[in-house]
């Protein structure tokens, strides 16, 4: 029951940061808003008993991306500014209508499961994650390796040079 | 607790964060937007993943997670340097491959 109502709180906050950063003009706020995202979102991977995302998303997300971002706000000098004018009215309503008939669908699609999910913390869920990890997936995650390594030299490059 | 109530707040966020894309201007707000809808199907996968009651789904959050980190770092990069040519942050006026 607690778990139901825990999930149930951090969904909406979840939902309530992203209006937040919707109606915000200022990236700097906006980026704190997207933190309250990430961090309501990490809890309800713990209540789904995925122990070891929510830490990484923590980590990952909310350390790591995030501070990119604010750096990035921070050292543009015309990026912390308010934007000057929204977007044109048509192209605004064109976007939101859009979001909404997307909505629509997926809420239609997720209507259709009847399924019950049983919230109890299993304790072994990240031994069997790395089990998992480094058996069958061991490919595939020295693939991502190799996707972060040209990440990097992608970025270094793009820092470097003029257009 | 329904399942279908997780697959429901996934989708809110989802098509939040798209709403947040297709409306907003400043191409640092457009990375946050896209990184939401990332965060969003990851939601739906550790949904899934209690659902079958195997972690495997969760190692797909695990690369998602790999692409966000380097798509945030190519992308800011890439953003910096824009900024840096155009003097401008601003979608609508970024527009030389319109001629």
């Amino acid at each position: 029951m607690m778990h139901k109502i825990a999930i149930y709180a951090l969904g909406g906050l979840a939902a309530a940061g992203t209006l937040a950063m919707l109606s915000q003009t200022e990236p700097l706020r906006a980026a704190l808003a997207m933190l309250a995202v990430l961090i309501a979102t990490a809890g309800i991977y713990i209540l789904l008993s995925a122990q070891l995302i929510a830490f990484l998303q923590v980590i990952i997300y909310a350390g790591a991306i995030m501070s990119l971002f604010i750096i990035a706000i921070n050292t543009l000098p015309f990026a912390a500014g308010r934007e000057k004018q929204q977007r044109p009215t048509f192209l605004r309503l064109a976007g939101l209508s859009g979001a909404a008939i997307l909505l629509a669908e997926l809420i239609q699609i997720a209507l259709t499961f009847r399924t019950r999910l049983d919230i109890a913390f299993s304790q072994e869920s990240v031994q069997r994650l790395s089990a998992l990890l480094f058996g069958p997936y061991a490919f595939q995650f020295e693939l991502l390796s190799l996707l972060i390594l040209a990440g990097i030299v992608g970025a270094v490059a793009a820092a470097k040079r003029k257009i | 607790m329904p399942f279908e109530h997780l697959l429901v707040l996934s989708f809110i966020l989802f098509a939040l964060a798209a709403a947040g894309f297709l409306t907003h201007k400043n191409t640092i707000v457009l990375l946050m937007f896209a990184e939401l809808m990332l965060n969003a199907a990851n939601l739906a996968l550790a949904a899934f993943a209690k659902l079958s009651g195997s972690p495997e789904p969760q190692i797909f959050i695990l690369m998602i997670f790999a692409v966000a980190a380097a798509e945030a770092g190519v992308g800011l990069a890439l953003i910096i340097l824009l900024a840096r040519n155009l003097k401008t942050l601003d979608i609508d006026e970024i527009r030389n491959l319109k001629g």
